[in-house]
């Protein structure tokens, strides 16, 4: 296991109250990816030569932020390009939270942070959120997917797919959508319902990309749960300000941008050729 | 009063940093000078933090030795701090109802409960007006002006209504009603008031007076990436690059900020970025490349503990090495470190002059405690600084335009895209005069020689450096950065106390200032270098350009060296 610098490391790897029993690395943000595949490399050479059982398996997991996964996007490429076998796991709270919240490529047009702030010259972020998950898609590797806890049934069995892929085939990308009550500025109890609004308003759309055939998992229009993402916005404060009426344009550009993406996961669901 | 340290430690995220700044605007609205020193854990939320104050009517070198006064809010800065609790201090702690347990007593140190989680959960039903409650029983204890700390909170909560102004000075209140029916004071620290001289003072941070100093000298770019203790600088500027139509970006990484800056430089613009030891890592080939195209920027270092991710929030000189002699190839590079936060201010509008004057880049080294520390200063005069611009190409009809012309100065002049007849390549590859590649052995010295010629000369071209104390010494003191205001009142110390010490304050520190140092050492019996790392960086590139015999005092705790320390060290080795 390797994590980069981040909540998710703060919180969980405190040695030795740490939440896994597994010896972990953690090294820089840019080099996570390339750092664990130097590892992998180095466990088939030992079970080449015999210096480990044959049947020794080990899953090799790498986890970052989405911060991480933006100053570290060309490494993580690269190692997804050479297919080695591990887990790429990016838990995305739209920000660099460890720093004080400053924008990711992963915030949302209109979220505010501190380095895309709100006032006169500005209403949050000027550009839209970068999409992670198919980027890793289109490298065309085995097994790419997203997912969020509140599904946790979804979550859980996208877990043992990628662990599968990883001891036998190659790289995984995995996308989890991860609340951050402190800097979204919304109450810890509202979390479950706020994931769900993500979901239900297309902007975090569940699906899976395995050996290249694109599966969407959940599509809340079908399930007659299709929200609007101002339902998403009104639980955090980050967002208050678009649901000002004068924002209503800022708003359409990013649902409109929100439903084509979605679209195209679902059409590509329905083809296998795309 | 003349001098009074206070300090409040607790858990990151409980207040501690805001009611210390409370503190410290009231104390300077009282008209008295203050210096603070602030220690955060890593992580956002949770762990020791700590804020100190240090209050004077005079003006104030360091964050000093020790404390006068400490608030404690819960046991761990109790524990943390209970060997410094010397006879003749104050303790002021959470108790009871509060994570401390057992009332406090130590020998010659008066101790004073305050309840204040108590009077936070029960008498204002909200926990988080802990800290108010401190700030107030702090006010009633140590007289510190109850008008100025209504100012404070006024000043702060107003834009949220009358309301959360309200519910916060209930919590004063509460405090100082606290102290006024249950203690009877017993200690001498008193804060009191003062007739300032100048009505212009400002608080600012050492981040912030980066920022500051940088647009002064007509810095309008700035690209950076987030990183502690460093961000300060880039929120600073995102709140008035755009006020003065200049651009703020936040890249993916260092590599890409140190880029976008050279992009903006070498389109005319004074640019920027701002980091720490990690990130100017990362940013080693792309000075190497301002070096050689002969691009002027300026990069902020502010210091962290290192090597690697180290301690992001700690206190570490460390850098100096790297940015002396980061990078590969042979390229001129000016080093400069500012003392302390009104310096930070002048240094950065030098680094701006020479990067400009000399078409390299500049680095500032500041540190985690100067650039988090806020001072009372006078408010710089924008007016009142010399700015420098680069030397612009003019056609003279002398032939086509030589970006890298090779005379006396070794300075050529710079266009700008769009320039007419001023097209050149800015390159990094060895150049002919034109800019166009080449790489015989004559070219390589001869443009190698251009490039360090233009600063043979730039000690002689800055204003001299500052010597404190005179005459003969037995021992002289040479240092950097924000040490030199401990050295500063270290040395006071010892010529108050009849010693024969001197020390040298320079603010440049590479290319060495070798004749101010060989004239000043020429005065001393011995030569000491106080410094916080381990390897004795400043020492170690004196000792390169000189044949000085030097005594290195090296700490590389994540905390400055104070006052008395180096008092003591001064007593052993002179």
């Amino acid at each position: 296991m390797l994590w980069h610098t981040g909540c998710g490391m703060v919180v969980t790897t405190g040695y030795p109250v740490t939440s896994f029993n597994v010896t972990y690395i953690h090294n820089l943000f840019q080099n996570g990816a390339p750092t664990l595949s130097g590892v992998v490399e180095m466990f088939n050479e030992r079970k080449l030569r015999g210096e480990i059982p044959d049947d020794e398996e080990i899953t090799f997991i790498m986890v970052t932020g989405d911060g991480g996964l933006d100053i570290g996007l060309g490494p993580a490429l690269g190692t997804a390009f050479r297919n080695h076998k591990m887990i790429i796991l990016e838990y995305d709270n739209q920000g660099y939270m460890n720093t004080g919240h400053q924008l990711s490529f992963t915030t949302p047009m209109g979220h505010a942070t501190a380095t895309s702030n709100v006032g006169p010259k500005q209403q949050g972020k000027t550009f839209h959120h970068k999409d992670s998950a198919q980027l890793f898609a289109a490298c065309h590797v085995p097994y790419v997917f997203t997912a969020c806890d509140v599904m946790y049934k979804d979550l859980i069995t996208k877990a043992a797919k990628a662990q599968y892929y990883a001891r036998n085939h190659g790289l995984v990308f995995g996308k989890l959508f991860s609340v951050c009550p402190l800097n979204w500025r919304h109450t810890d109890d509202v979390a479950d319902d706020l994931g769900m609004a993500a979901i239900n308003s297309n902007f975090f759309p569940l699906y899976e990309v395995e050996q290249g055939i694109t599966t969407l998992n959940y599509d809340p229009e079908a399930k007659g749960k299709k929200a609007d993402v101002t339902e998403w916005f009104k639980y955090m404060g980050k967002t208050k300000h678009l649901l000002k009426p004068e924002n209503e344009k800022l708003v359409e550009r990013f649902r409109t941008e929100v439903d084509r993406r979605f679209s195209r996961i679902k059409a590509m669901s329905e083809n296998p050729l795309l | 009063m003349s001098d009074l340290i206070i300090r409040i430690g607790g858990e990151g995220g409980e207040g501690i940093i805001s009611s210390g700044d409370m503190v410290a605007q009231a104390a300077a609205r009282s008209g008295l000078n203050i210096l603070t020193f602030k220690t955060f854990p890593a992580e956002i939320r949770g762990g020791y933090a700590m804020y100190q104050i240090r209050f004077s009517t005079d003006e104030i070198k360091s964050e000093g030795s020790g404390f006068d006064v400490m608030c404690a809010f819960n046991q761990e800065a109790l524990d943390k701090n209970r060997s410094a609790l010397k006879p003749g201090t104050v303790l002021v702690y959470d108790y009871p109802g509060g994570d401390i347990k057992e009332e406090v007593n130590i020998d010659g140190v008066t101790c004073y409960n305050l309840p204040m989680s108590q009077i936070a959960k029960k008498e204002l039903e909200m926990y988080r007006a802990k800290n108010m409650v401190a700030l107030g029983a702090l006010s009633e204890l140590f007289d510190i002006s109850s008008e100025s700390v209504r100012d404070t909170i006024h000043s702060k909560f107003g834009k949220k209504g009358e309301k959360v102004v309200g519910i916060n000075l209930n919590a004063i209140e509460a405090g100082a009603k606290y102290v006024r029916e249950n203690h009877k004071k017993t200690d001498p620290f008193k804060m009191g008031k003062a007739e300032r001289a100048d009505k212009d003072v400002i608080i600012i941070s050492g981040n912030n007076a980066a920022g500051l100093g940088a647009l002064i000298a007509g810095c309008r770019f700035l690209s950076c990436y987030p990183i502690t203790p460093a961000t300060e600088v880039a929120i600073f500027m995102s709140k008035y690059l755009p006020k003065l139509d200049g651009t703020l970006v936040q890249a993916e990484d260092e590599i890409a900020s140190i880029a976008n800056v050279i992009g903006a430089a070498f389109a005319g613009q004074k640019a920027m970025t701002s980091t720490s030891g990690p990130g100017l890592s990362l940013m080693q080939e792309f000075l190497g490349y301002a070096s050689m195209a002969e691009i002027p920027c300026v990069v902020v270092d502010v210091q962290r503990g290192g090597p690697s991710t180290g301690l992001p929030t700690k206190h570490e000189q460390s850098d100096l090495f790297m940015a002396a002699h980061g990078g590969h190839g042979d390229a001129p590079r000016i080093v400069l470190s500012p003392e302390n936060v009104p310096d930070v201010i002048d240094i950065m509008v030098q680094a701006f002059n020479l990067a400009e004057k000399y078409q390299v880049p500049v680095l500032v080294l500041t540190d985690g405690s100067l650039g988090n520390r806020t001072e009372s200063i006078q408010a710089p005069d924008p007016n009142s600084y010399e700015i420098i611009d680069r030397k612009r190409y003019a056609p003279n009809g002398d032939g086509p335009y030589k970006r890298y012309e090779l005379n006396e100065s070794g300075i050529s002049a710079m266009s700008h895209p769009g320039d007419a007849d001023g097209a050149y390549i800015a390159t990094g590859l060895e150049h002919f005069e034109t800019s166009a590649p080449g790489y015989t052995p004559e070219l390589h010295v001869s443009m190698s020689d251009k490039r360090f010629r233009k600063l043979e000369n730039i000690e002689d071209e800055l204003p001299p450096i500052e010597v404190q104390g005179d005459g003969e010494a037995d021992l002289g003191l040479i240092s950097w950065g924000s040490t030199l205001g401990t050295v500063r009142e270290s040395v006071d110390m010892a010529i108050a106390a009849g010693m024969k010490v001197k020390a040298l304050h320079p603010k440049l520190v590479w290319p060495v200032p070798v004749k101010a140092i060989t004239e000043f050492a020429s005065g001393c019996k011995k030569i000491l270098v106080p410094e916080i790392n381990k390897q004795g960086q400043l020492a170690e590139i004196i000792r390169s350009k000189t044949d000085l015999h030097l005594i290195q005092y090296n700490v590389y705790g994540g905390l400055p060296i104070t006052p008395d320390e180096l008092f003591e060290k001064i007593k052993e080795v002179i």
